[in-house]
């Protein structure tokens, strides 16, 4: 699927962790985007969308976050505050900055990388947030229900695993045919003997953390100079065009669209939800070159 | 340390965001080895506070710095090791 595996080192409090790291690499770079993935998910499932945006010209990053994947697992809760996960940033902006760097993050991915914008002051030529609750949402805590089913569940037969998966996410079935096999190896993984999901339990209680907060990140849209979209599905719960409102009409860079056609969360595993975050970079992009 | 200490003091104490008997105390210096913890920042404040401390005595300041070092003389002696006089 020629994306380049990479690693890098992640140092908190003493502690050393492996982050994998999926790069897409072009010949003829227009810019770089760097993707960040939702709790329980991993770098993989943004090959679809990795494709697309490396025939348009862009390199595309994609890690593992710590405890997602092929990174090391830190089997403690506490291990996986959002402290951790925005120096996983700093160090992954370290290795990957570039002149035109445009960042995506789903969900809990998001959320890191808006703290991470607001922490760094880095002057982003663009930031997708998909799906991304930007105050305490009931929504977030449920989802980690459907996150611990999946965690707990460990079968003799990978059958039995993807039937599972598709229970909870039926819209994986509908991946295109050529990307299956290289998503569902990235999501499984083989432990004594048994299939099970390939990240740690122990990830999902720090989102359990940070949901239990009356947490309201709205206050952060004041400092992003930079074009940013904001894309939730027509069915998402975190969808919040009134609060959005106010920002909206005071900054021409914030973009706002809750129309997305995909089952909640969103996949980005089809050209049909990739294409409005392909026309943002475009039109970013575009911008830049005129 | 003391000037880190001073610097981290001014800057906590410059954020509305902190307020109350907490604020108080450390502008009292009562209190000036409080754990950044119980002074229940939520994450935006807690950058808000990395970035603050940024400015105030230069170079980069994660919030990851603040676990790390989870009081204010922990954080000025860190800085203190780590760095030379504040800029």
């Amino acid at each position: 699927m020629h994306d380049k595996k990479e690693s890098l080192t992640i140092d908190f409090a003493g502690r050393k962790g492996e982050m994998a790291v999926r790069h897409w690499p072009v010949k003829q770079s227009r810019g770089r985007v760097l993707c960040l993935h939702g709790v329980g998910s991993t770098g993989a499932e943004f090959a679809v969308l990795a494709a697309r945006l490396n025939e348009l010209g862009y390199d595309v990053v994609c890690p593992d976050w710590l405890g997602h994947g092929d990174s090391d697992y830190l089997l403690n809760a506490n291990a996986y505050r959002w402290e951790v996960y925005v120096r996983s940033v700093v160090v992954l902006m370290k290795r990957y900055n570039a002149s035109r760097m445009h960042f995506l993050g789903v969900s809990w991915g998001g959320m890191m990388l808006l703290l991470y914008l607001v922490g760094s002051r880095f002057l982003a030529t663009s930031a997708t947030f998909v799906d991304v609750p930007l105050r305490m949402n009931p929504a977030l805590l449920q989802s980690t229900k459907g996150m611990r089913i999946l965690s707990a569940a460990a079968f003799d037969t990978r059958d039995e695993m993807e039937a599972l998966l598709y229970a909870r996410r039926p819209e994986l079935r509908d991946v295109p045919e050529n990307w299956r096999e290289y998503l569902l190896e990235a999501r499984f993984a083989r432990r004594a003997g048994k299939y099970v999901m390939k990240y740690d339990e122990a990830a999902i209680g720090m989102l359990e953390a940070y949901g239990s907060t009356q947490f309201d990140n709205f206050r952060a849209l004041d400092r992003f100079g930079f074009e940013c979209l904001f894309l939730y599905g027509r069915m998402s719960p975190f969808r919040d065009p009134a609060r959005f409102r106010p920002y909206l009409a005071r900054y021409p860079n914030l973009h706002y669209s809750d129309m997305l056609d995909a089952a909640h969360p969103p996949s980005l595993l089809d050209a049909h939800q990739t294409a409005p975050i392909e026309a943002f970079l475009e039109k970013v992009t575009a911008a830049i070159e005129a | 340390m003391e000037q880190f200490r001073n610097r981290i003091i001014a800057t906590l104490a410059s954020m509305d965001q902190i307020s109350g008997d907490r604020l108080e105390s450390l502008r009292a210096s009562v209190d000036a080895d409080a754990d950044f913890v119980d002074l229940e920042m939520d994450s935006l404040t807690a950058l808000d506070f990395c970035v603050g401390l940024e400015d105030a005595i230069g170079g980069a300041i994660e919030p990851a710095d603040l676990v790390e070092h989870p009081s204010i003389n922990a954080l000025a002696r860190h800085l203190a090791k780590t760095r030379g006089a504040p800029v």
